[in-house]
């Protein structure tokens, strides 16, 4: 009770959320799992019936699920590291620039552009530039002698095509999320390194990299968690084909649940896919805690 | 200028059809709403001009609420299957209509007050798509259905018909089967100019990307059963066992795979649109595709010098490949005045202006379309001769609950296939455990019964 | 390696990666000039055939302008509430540490969740409540995303600002209140600002919400441009000058906030 008095200012703060939150986000929740004991075809909702695990035991033993899980676990390696480095790259060069003068260069705000984009857009313009025959890519590319490639039209570089469009997104983010983590160590080590005559090299190895861990764990988890969820660039960009090259398994739970209508089945993928996200959340979320403390 | 005068007769003739047709004596509903789920885009832009109409004749306050051609399915099972009452009526492809006709309002009754002109809906199209169940639950918005189109000069040219008929040991013709195509897209697939990158394409079939890819599939897997003596069909009607993956199956997979793989770089993400550019320009020879080319003759021969050839698809086994009708729900509040709407949009007088709007994406369906003055004007002949003996040579949609899903997981494995994943056999031996899966998820006796309905046995 | 030089590599690298992050949103717009045919034409045109707005014009009577009204009720609404809400809360686990770090994390982890599980009980939820098609709807929905993420951010900027000011104006006789109102919101407006305009783009692009929980009267721009792909394919410049305009009021709010963006995210980054 005492507790509450002393603290009643913060809870009132934080009710209006927490009430929101919690009553919007509850009933999804429980439904979600309630429905995935039951075989349950929407267009027949009639005949939903209860069958205990079947659905998860269905999808684990489903190829399909496996295969889109390892599509997921590439795109989110390979995309989430490619944006690292550039997005690391492009914070060390800039903060040269930012240092003493904030904000001052006039291209920070234009790189910035992608990741304002609506994803259905980005869909859309990436299949103009990956046209096989009439797109952009391939005939700028032409001209170092490479390609004609069919990018989105061919197994083998459409899992690329796409991690390139997420790296376009999303490298600006990552880039300024970074910026202000190394912006916020302390100039004077970098003058004290300076004296010291360290090269580029050891300024990063030495002071960027130990210093910004936190923040790189933030920008990774957060990166992390949109790319399990990502939905609308496969959906438009690829169908998730050719074959199944680029079917991630938000896309294939999406199938299954919002096109098949299987609807306990797409619940019980949901369930499973939560329980990963929340593993894989809660490791970053240690090193965010630890930092913390 | 050709061109120019037809535009300009077209508009003129779509507008006046607003004012002109004559209404039966219908009920009027004064005040009373109708919400239509439509594809957005073509099909809201052609009904638009005859809201104020509808208003005028009936009373009914008509609101088009257009759907993302994607989503249409997905977003109007949802409505329906909650019970919304959202809409009164919703456009669908016949393929979907397991999935729809528990929710739709059978129309027997009312077409028994109110003819919509039913004998005048092409035959094809009244069985296939109309009918289900020896109910009739809807009306056809856009007759769909396979022509092959072929470009003249390039197949008239009499250089081509020797080196043809010297290498291959026939005449150049429009194919007769599936294994003939092969033969006509490696004969004029070819580099113009030398410069190293292949510009003219041989033959381009309809949508091959991801989501519509199992038309092609399906229709040389009919082919091939007709070759082999045997009645198209997706599944044994007495065992629903699948028969996608018997020999015929397989060979006509594996013919869908060497075309593409010997088409042009990047087939495999063409819709429509790339496909039509394409034979509209010029750059491919020969073509299977909707009935919408052929409306647009004048267009192609000022790009190309030729004219347009038609003939039936290879082994005439034809499909609709989509098509859409338009049902009433059951949930309707106000079912009656629903059919007026769609009885005076889709019957005879009004659907010859929505059929012919400009962009519309509506083939003709009606037997006085094909009679229509100005379609014999902006339409060869042989074309309308073409498109009528398609439609008889239809083969009904997948028409039995989980239709989608079916189409679906047998497009992903021929997609695989496709892309060289896989080979033709192991691609079709998954997809058919798919499909037993999901007659099994169904219920196996309902879904049999159900495809007895839908293939009208 | 003279100074002069090294610079030049550096100014050459950054005018590579502004050319890379630069290219499709210009094709994006000299597509909004080009006819369809020329969309598939080669060699691919650069520079616009010809400089017209007549597909501006085809997109909005397309659009009829109330897409455009509802996305900005939409997305207005959602950010200002997302906003308010978020600092609110944020303020409270950053200064008073209510529920340690477990609270906000279950917070955080409600973004996660995949949104197809989202969907079907969400309509369901609507539809019970008669909100079906309302803007209501649609921002509340919007709010399930927004709102974690606005809490976390403030929770992050509110914990980088230094407490001694705080402590020092509650000495002075502030009462709790006055020292959010007056102190730190001042403080954290850089934070503020980012936070909103994260929560505006994200609201202003939402795709699958918005789709399923609107028919007519709250359909929103992403809906409109993800119909103008018809059975026929895409009609190019229409929906390249669509975007277009769906992209302008973002860019520009994002002039806007420039300077406070790069000030708020090195006042706490996201945390």
């Amino acid at each position: 009770m005492n507790w509450i008095r002393k603290n009643i200012f913060g809870l009132g703060l934080l009710a209006p959320s927490i009430i929101i939150l919690f009553v919007v986000s509850i009933f999804p929740m429980i439904y979600t799992f309630y429905i995935s004991f039951f075989n349950y075809y929407l267009p027949r909702p009639n005949r939903a019936y209860f069958i205990g695990f079947e659905n998860y035991i269905e999808i684990l033993k489903d190829g399909m699920f496996w295969l889109a899980m390892k599509n997921t676990a590439i795109f989110m390696i390979s995309s989430i590291g490619l944006q690292f480095i550039f997005g690391l790259g492009l914070a060390i060069l800039f903060y040269d620039e930012f240092r003493g003068r904030s904000a001052k260069a006039f291209y920070l705000p234009l790189i910035l552009l992608p990741m304002m984009v609506a994803p259905v857009v980005v869909g859309y313009v990436f299949r103009l530039l990956y046209l096989t025959e009439w797109g952009p890519l391939n005939y700028l590319l032409g001209f170092v002698g490479l390609g004609p490639y069919s990018w989105t039209a061919s197994a083998s570089t459409s899992l690329l095509s796409l991690v390139i469009a997420d790296v376009w997104q999303w490298t600006p983010f990552v880039t300024l999320v970074l910026l202000t983590g190394i912006l916020s160590i302390s100039s004077e080590l970098f003058e004290a390194a300076d004296l010291d005559g360290a090269n580029l090299w050891q300024k990063v190895r030495y002071i960027i990299l130990p210093l910004i861990t936190r923040v790189i764990a933030v920008v990774v988890l957060i990166r992390m968690l949109d790319s399990l969820r990502e939905l609308d660039k496969v959906y438009i960009l690829t169908q998730g084909g050719p074959g199944t090259s680029t079917t991630l398994v938000t896309f294939w739970s999406y199938l299954n649940g919002f096109k098949y209508f299987k609807v306990g089945y797409a619940a019980a993928m949901s369930i499973i896919l939560l329980i990963v996200t929340v593993i894989l959340a809660t490791g970053m979320a240690k090193v965010l805690h630890k930092e913390e403390k | 200028m050709k061109k120019l005068l037809i535009t300009f007769l077209l508009t003129v003739f779509c507008f006046a059809g607003i004012a002109n047709a004559k209404p039966e004596p219908r009920p009027t509903f004064d005040g009373v709403t109708v919400t239509a789920a439509l594809h957005s885009g073509p099909f809201v832009n052609a009904w638009g001009p005859h809201v104020k109409r509808i208003k005028e004749l009936y009373g009914i306050n008509l609101e088009l609420v257009g759907i993302p051609v994607n989503e249409l399915y997905d977003k109007s099972i949802l409505e329906l299957s909650m019970g919304t009452g959202a809409y009164d009526i919703v456009q669908y492809n016949p393929g979907w209509v397991g999935d729809y006709i528990d929710f739709m309002r059978p129309l027997d009754d009312y077409m028994d007050r109110w003819d919509p002109g039913w004998m005048d809906i092409h035959e094809g199209f009244r069985e296939w798509e109309n009918t289900y169940g020896g109910q009739r639950v809807s009306l056809t918005m856009d007759g769909d259905v396979m022509i092959f189109y072929y470009n003249k000069n390039m197949f008239e040219d009499p250089k081509e018909m020797a080196d043809f008929k010297s290498t291959y040991g026939y005449d150049l013709a429009p194919p007769a089967n599936y294994d003939q195509v092969l033969d006509i897209q490696k004969h004029f697939q070819r580099d113009t100019d030398g410069d190293g990158t292949i510009d003219q394409a041989g033959y381009s079939d309809p949508i091959i990307k991801r989501g519509r890819g199992q038309y092609p599939y399906l229709m040389r897997l009919f082919a091939y059963q007709k070759e082999a003596g045997i009645t198209p069909n997706y599944f044994d009607p007495d065992t629903m066992e699948p028969l996608i993956n018997t020999p015929e199956g397989v060979k006509a997979l594996q013919n869908y795979v060497d075309t593409v793989a010997n088409g042009v770089p990047g087939m495999l993400q063409w819709e429509w649109s790339e496909a039509h550019t394409c034979f509209m320009t010029g750059k491919c020879a020969s073509l299977i595709h909707w009935p919408d080319e052929g409306l647009m003759t004048a267009a192609f021969t000022a790009n190309t010098g030729s004219a347009m050839g038609f003939a039936d698809v290879p082994s005439k086994a034809n499909m609709t490949c989509g098509g859409w009708v338009a049902g009433v729900t059951a949930d309707s509040a106000n079912p009656e005045a629903a059919y007026m709407v769609l009885d005076y949009i889709l019957g005879p007088d009004v659907s010859t202006h929505v059929a012919l709007y400009p962009g519309g994406g509506t083939d003709l369906f009606r037997q006085s379309h094909f009679d229509s003055a100005v379609v014999k004007m902006i339409a060869p002949q042989e074309y309308l001769d073409a498109f009528d003996s398609a439609i008889g040579d239809i083969v009904g949609e997948l028409r039995i609950p989980g239709g989608f899903e079916y189409y679906d997981s047998l497009d992903i494995q021929v997609q695989k296939a496709l892309a060289g994943e896989i080979s033709a056999q192991e691609a079709l031996d998954q997809a058919a455990e798919n499909w037993k899966k999901i007659t099994k998820s169904l219920g196996a006796d309902k879904q049999k019964e159900m495809y007895a309905k839908a293939m009208g046995y | 390696m003279s100074k002069t030089l090294t610079s030049y590599i550096k100014y050459f690298i950054i005018f590579i990666a502004v050319l890379f992050f630069l290219f499709p949103i210009y094709w994006m717009f000299i597509t909004t000039m080009k006819p369809q045919l020329e969309v598939m034409y080669y060699p691919p045109l650069f520079i616009p055939p010809e400089f017209t707005i007549k597909y501006y014009i085809e997109a909005f009577y397309w659009l009829g302008g109330e897409a455009f009204k509802n996305s900005l009720i939409i997305t207005t609404c959602t950010t200002i509430i997302a906003t308010v809400l978020g600092c609110m809360a944020g303020y409270s686990f950053a200064r008073y540490k209510i529920g340690g770090f477990h609270l906000p994390f279950w917070v955080l982890s409600i973004r996660m969740m995949p949104p197809v599980a989202a969907i079907v009980p969400l309509f369901i939820l609507m539809f019970k409540l008669k909100l079906i098609d309302t803007h209501l709807a649609i921002i509340v929905t919007h709010l399930l995303v927004t709102l974690p993420f606005a809490i976390w951010m403030m929770r992050g900027f509110f914990i980088d600002l230094p407490l001694e000011i705080e402590e020092a104006a509650r000495v002075d006789g502030c009462s709790k209140w006055q020292v959010l109102w007056r102190i730190a919101l001042p403080l954290a407006a850089p934070g503020i600002a980012v936070t909103a305009l994260f929560c505006f783009i994200f609201s202003w692009n939402e795709f699958v919400f918005a789709l399923v929980l609107s028919r007519k009267e709250a359909i929103t721009l992403p809906v409109v441009i993800a119909g103008t792909r018809t059975q026929f394919g895409i009609h190019w410049p229409i929906m390249t000058a669509m975007s277009a305009m769906s992209c302008l009021p973002v860019f520009f709010l994002a002039l806007v906030a420039q300077k406070y963006l790069v000030r708020g995210m090195t006042l706490g980054a996201v945390k």
